[in-house]
């Protein structure tokens, strides 16, 4: 036996091994592992905080009129006498196995809530990024074709207005734009795709265009600064133009290829204030999206709601960024190559 | 020195009806910074002239202008700089033609190569494709499939080992030395006529530098080219070149033929150059022991000799007037009012 | 940011100022008055609900969230309708009787009605809904006011026994917008998980659930086996989080009505395109004092602050004048209102500041309620008790915190609002004057006396007068000073909707039509 074992595992290279040892696969696990931690904390943080907060669930729910003994019973009732670090131990021991508990206020399961709502928030927050990323290249590369030109100082200026008017605001003027006076799309309301792709495209235009058009106002001004940056200073912009390319070639073939790693990081970095975001524009426009749910959450102090959705926006933002990650190791070949090696 | 090998070029011999006139000729060449309130008078009244086949070395201590210089002649300064004066390219004048005329012929008729070979690659492409570029720009109707070959052909021309698997690398996959062969390769691709190679080997390694500089004067020849060789070094001019112009802030002050240059040293500052040997525990781009002095002030135009401050043999007229560039003997020009005697040099 | 950049975008501020302002004022100047056309079955209606009544978080009868009543109304219909004045008007139940003492009601039901899945709705089912809602454990906010029931019978069919422990007038104006009005059907309670019945609740009235996400949308169809049937084919509520898009949604026409918006200032712009319509308010804004302890014993530093306060002031500045100046407890419209009550301290400076400087100057805290209108209230009655000299702070603690520091007697003044339907109801004179009652700042045996027997006095006259004595009595000894009525307004497009101006607290849906499509 002993023999055996040794002749079949000696020579053969071991795949597990190489497997685990894969950069790819090791920066998904760290990731992943990292989220762990993350999520604990945020979790109990969420837990405590909704604790300290004045008022209570039970006395949210029934309202100005309750007596003490009433808001006693329904404290018991929704298990709100006990500890909260009691009540977290319970509520974590049940995530792990999936579940997300039932929402305090109307016994849903959250996790059937949270699934629910997802795909809302999920395209919105998809479709803004996409919107502003594109926007930002067309929009940068142009004003860094001729920095300080009337074009630029005009794309500079509406930038600045979306990095200087609140969400909510540009939103309602958006509607008053768009709903009120042109009648051209709804001011509130969400279509499912399922039951109207056109009604959903419309249904979905205002609210993307009010997320994106902050985010895209940080990605236009960073990826002009970079392009305008790296057009001045990097030897290769000068070996470019040494052949002879011109001004849009340069701009577009090399200096925009080396750009976008900055504009990835900084996709992942805003994240989470996009996620953020979803909360008021959801309320706004009536998206049944999770940012809404959970304002409403907050509000009744339903705490596994309020944690589930936590959950799920961590996971929304760990998996962001490791897609930021492995874009960057897909489409920058100095890491490309470093992983094959 | 390493021995030189011949190698037939793929394309093009020197051009046998190659006339004598000068493929670069400048003349008068100013460049000046002006960015809000600061202005440099990085380039003051320069003027040159490279014949066909020969090469031209360009020395000067860091911030002398010499980068400057070249990029004007390419055409590759910002908006902030000013150029006036002229330079003439295969005899036509292209200093203020409109950019897309200029542009036809940068990487086409001149090319350049820049100093340090990690940088001046982009990082995110393939090697083969950065070469394949310079072709496409000029030659409309080559297919990338073409253009590929071509640049498999080019690395081979500059020595690359393993062409055909280089030209589907990246930048980072390869060596400085490498690199700089690739550098060289783009800018040979179209065979241009003058290759300005600026500072092409100083960030290489000794052994490195002379392979390259080797090649550089082989390829020269395979394709008749004439060559500015930039460098702080004046070993390198007197290995490589047949001409030397000497560089002090922004201005020329010493130009000849290397035998005549190295054989009858008239302007103050290049004894200077001269007399410093070369040291290990000096930054390559330092300048040589000199008399404590602040460095020349670029901020205005000049009314003395830049030198002045610095000079051993300074008298009250440098402090007066600024010397111009004058050809005091055959093909030997200098700007000195007190130039050294003609004994003292000949040691 | 460069100065071409500043410019451009100070116009830009201003175009968008522009549009927004146009955007408000176009379509004004048509007529308001609804005509009372003829109503026709069908179409759709759609309600945007916002603020406070755009929480619907589940639709059970007994959910302690308490969402918009309208939307329970619309599918359990209602078994008595209230009407404007308080008048207590039949509907799934045809009537119902109190006996002479006082300790029982019976209700008579309307035969022959069955619930949306089919079973009959009869006195078995209110019965089992009372007994739901009755029991401690389900927590049903309505526990507090209907302590009084000691037990319900179903003796038949159709008829309800109720049997209190004590007298209660209050009691049939009570039901409405409670668990007690609104019967599920007890077959689908029993055969449903919590969270399912919350969400797709069986009721017997004017419309069924035809979907529904918490907090955001509902969708209702009409139920054509009610005795009364809806108008509307469809009616749809869609909670919206914030009152500008709400109006924004019936600007686009969108939707045709807006409940609950908040934000005053809107009903400016509003008017000019919109009818807006105040619901029957029942409580009143009043700044209650501690009379206990604290400066605010001293009776003259009580009416001080009674006379610096210019009550329209704050009603044209935060409300737009919409609310009506109140002297009393009672919200104007119900039973035992008074519109003046003789002697009421208004407005006067000069007098308000001669008090504060014979008492030696006087320094108070406010407590203000959390919402944002009523610390703008709290903001504008500090801004006008300053000019007469008095000292003020402003606190703003939970609900929790707030009851904490009246019991332990250590606050000064606190702005709120109090009333219920009936007097006698749980946010009435007794939680707010009564003795060691939980909102009170008032000790007074007499008081409590008086307030005692108002509530159990089941002769409507003597009743009348008993509460005209506490009105009095609150005022002569200024243990408060009252404001004006707090309400909620309606935001009715005019594109020929018909009964959606009702003024009664909870809209009765069925009776809602609106134009026959072309
Ligand atoms: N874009 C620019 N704007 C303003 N001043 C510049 C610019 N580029 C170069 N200069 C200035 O022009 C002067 C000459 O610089 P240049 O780069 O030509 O020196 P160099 O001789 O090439 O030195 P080195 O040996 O270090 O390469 C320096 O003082 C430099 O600061
Ligand atoms: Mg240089």
């Amino acid at each position: 036996m002993a023999t055996a074992y040794l002749n079949t595992t000696a020579p053969r290279p071991n795949v597990f091994v190489a497997f685990v040892r894969h950069p790819v696969v090791r920066v998904i696990g760290i990731r992943l592992l990292q989220a762990i931690p993350i999520l604990l904390i945020a979790t109990f943080i969420t837990f405590a905080l909704l604790n300290l907060l004045p008022g209570s669930t039970a006395s949210a729910l029934l309202g100005d009129g309750a007596s003490a003994e009433q808001i006693k019973a329904l404290e018991i009732k929704l298990h709100l006498d006990q500890p909260f670090w009691e009540r977290y131990w319970t509520w974590l021991t049940a995530a792990f196995t999936g579940n997300l508990g039932e929402s305090l206020v109307n016994q849903q399961s959250v996790t059937a809530v949270v699934l629910d709502r997802l795909h809302v928030s999920l395209s919105l927050i998809f479709l803004s990024i996409t919107l502003a990323v594109s926007g930002a290249i067309v929009f940068a590369t142009v004003s860094a074709k001729k920095p300080g030109g009337v074009i630029d100082r005009i794309f500079t200026f509406i930038s600045s207005l979306g990095q200087s008017i609140p969400t909510f605001v540009f939103s309602l003027v958006m509607v008053l734009v768009f709903s009120v006076t042109l009648s051209l799309l709804p001011a509130i309301g969400y279509v499912p795709f399922s039951d109207s792709p056109i009604g959903w495209a419309q249904s979905m235009i205002l609210p993307v265009l009010s997320m994106s058009f902050p985010i895209w106002a940080i990605f236009c001004r960073m990826l002009r600064a970079d392009l305008i940056d790296q057009a001045s200073s990097e030897d290769y912009v000068q070996t470019a133009r040494a052949k002879g390319a011109g001004g849009w070639a340069v701009l577009i073939r090399h200096i925009l290829r080396n750009s976008i790693f900055g504009l990835i990081t900084l996709v992942g970095l805003q994240m989470g204030s996009l996620i953020g975001n979803t909360a008021i524009v959801e309320s706004i426009f009536g998206l049944p999206g999770i940012g809404r749910e959970l304002l409403n959450a907050i509000h009744f102090k339903d705490i596994p709601m309020v944690c589930g959705i936590v959950v799920v926006m961590v996971i929304i933002t760990v998996l962001a960024n490791l897609a930021v990650d492995l874009l960057y190791a897909v489409l920058d070949p100095r890491i490309r190559h470093d992983s094959r090696s | 020195m390493t021995t030189r090998t011949t190698v037939v070029a793929s394309e093009g011999a020197p051009d046998p009806m190659a006339t004598t006139a000068p493929v670069l000729e400048v003349e008068h060449l100013r460049v000046v910074f002006r960015q809000g309130e600061k202005t440099t008078y990085a380039v003051n009244d320069v003027s040159l002239s490279v014949p066909l086949g020969r090469t031209l070395a360009v020395i000067g201590e860091s911030g002398s202008g010499k980068s400057v210089m070249s990029r004007a002649l390419m055409g590759l300064l910002p908006t902030t700089a000013t150029i006036t004066g002229s330079v003439r390219l295969l005899g036509q004048e292209i200093l203020g033609l409109p950019e897309n005329d200029l542009r036809q012929r940068r990487g086409k008729d001149m090319a350049m190569i820049f100093q340090d070979p990690t940088r001046s690659l982009n990082p995110t492409m393939k090697i083969g494709t950065q070469i394949a570029e310079n072709i496409r720009i000029h030659e409309k109707d080559v297919s990338r499939k073409e253009a590929i070959a071509r640049a498999v052909e080019l690395l081979r021309v500059v020595r690359v080992p393993a062409p055909d698997r280089r030209v589907e690398e990246y930048p980072h996959q390869l060596s400085g030395g490498m690199r700089q062969r690739v550098m060289i390769a783009i800018a040979l691709a179209c065979q241009p006529k003058l290759l300005i190679a600026d500072e092409a080997t100083t960030a290489l390694d000794v052994t490195t530098q002379a392979q390259v500089m080797d090649l550089l004067l082989d390829l020269q020849q395979q394709f008749g080219m004439s060559m500015i060789l930039i460098s702080h070094d004046m070993g390198i001019a007197a290995t490589y070149a047949d001409d030397v112009a000497v560089m002090y802030a922004g201005d020329v002050v010493e130009r000849a033929p290397v035998t005549e240059l190295f054989g009858h040293v008239r302007m103050p500052y290049t004894r200077m150059l001269l007399d410093a040997v070369p040291r290990l525990d000096r930054p390559a781009h330092a300048l040589i022991p000199v008399t404590a002095a602040r460095p020349p002030d670029l901020s205005k135009a000049a009314t003395s000799c830049r030198f002045a401050a610095r000079c051993p043999r300074v008298q009250d007229d440098c402090l007066q007037t600024h010397p111009p560039l004058e050809e005091h003997e055959d093909k030997h020009a200098w700007a000195c009012f007190h130039p050294i005697p003609l004994e003292r040099t000949s040691a | 940011m460069n100065k071409f950049s500043r410019i451009a975008l100070g116009a830009v501020s201003m175009l968008t100022a522009a549009a927004l302002l146009s955007a408000c004022t176009q379509g004004g100047g048509a007529s308001s008055s609804s005509s009372p056309a003829a109503q026709v079955a069908g179409g759709s209606l759609t309600v945007v609900v916002t603020g406070g009544n755009g929480t619907m978080t589940t639709l059970d009868p007994i959910a302690p969230a308490n969402p918009n009543s309208d939307m329970k109304n619309a599918i359990f219909g209602e078994l008595f309708h209230l009407g404007a004045n308080a008048e207590i008007q039949p509907s799934l139940a045809t009537g119902y009787t109190v006996s002479p003492d006082g300790l029982t009601v019976t209700y008579k039901l309307r035969t022959g009605v069955t619930f949306s899945d089919g079973t009959p709705f009869n006195a078995a089912a209110v019965k089992a809904a009372y007994d739901r809602a009755l029991n401690p454990a389900n927590g049903c906010p309505c526990l507090s006011t209907f302590a009084t029931i000691a037990s319900t019978a179903a003796p038949d069919d159709s008829t309800v026994v109720v049997t209190l422990k004590k007298p209660s007038p209050a009691f049939m104006v009570s039901i409405s917008g409670t668990a007690m009005n609104w019967i599920p059907s007890p077959t689908a309670e029993a055969a449903m998980s919590p969270a399912d019945f919350g969400a797709k609740p069986v009721g017997a009235g004017p419309f069924t659930v035809t979907s529904f996400d918490s907090n955001q949308k509902l969708v209702l169809a009409k139920n054509p086996k009610y005795y009364d049937p809806a108008y509307l084919d469809t009616l749809t509520f869609q909670s919206i989080g914030t009152d500008q898009s709400a109006l924004a949604s019936i600007q686009s026409g969108q939707a045709q009505v807006v409940e609950g918006i908040t934000t005053f200032p809107l009903f400016t712009q509003a008017k000019a395109q919109f009818d807006v319509v105040p619901t029957a308010s029942t409580s009143v804004w009043l700044n209650q004092f501690n009379t206990i302890s604290g400066p605010m014993s001293n009776p003259l530093a009580r009416q001080a602050l009674r006379y610096a306060t210019d009550a329209q002031g704050i009603n044209n500045a935060i409300f737009e004048g919409q609310n009506t100046i109140a002297n009393m407890g009672v919200a104007q419209g119900l039973p035992f209102y008074q519109a003046t009550v003789p002697g009421f301290l208004g407005y006067d400076l000069a007098k308000a500041t001669a008090l504060v400087t014979q008492i030696g100057g006087l320094s108070i805290e406010i407590m203000e309620t959390t919402s944002t209108v009523g610390q703008k209230v709290a903001e504008a009655l500090a801004a006008q008790w300053t000019k007469a000299g008095v000292k003020v702070t402003l606190v703003a603690p939970s609900l929790a915190d707030k009851q904490a520091k009246i019991k332990a007697g250590s606050w000064d003044v606190s702005t709120a609002f109090m009333g219920s339907i009936d007097p006698a109801g749980s946010l009435g004179y007794n939680s707010f004057f009564g003795s060691g009652q939980p909102n009170s700042g008032t000790k007074d045996a007499t008081l409590d006396t008086l307030i005692q027997s108002a509530a159990s006095e089941l002769d409507q006259t003597k009743r009348a007068d008993l509460y005209k004595q506490v009105a009095q009595k609150i005022n002569d000894n200024s243990d408060a000073g009252f404001l004006f009525s707090n309400q909620t307004f309606n935001i009715v497009s005019r594109t020929g909707v018909v009964n959606a101006s009702q003024p009664v607290r909870w809209m009765d849906w069925a009776k809602v039509s609106v134009p026959a499509s072309k």
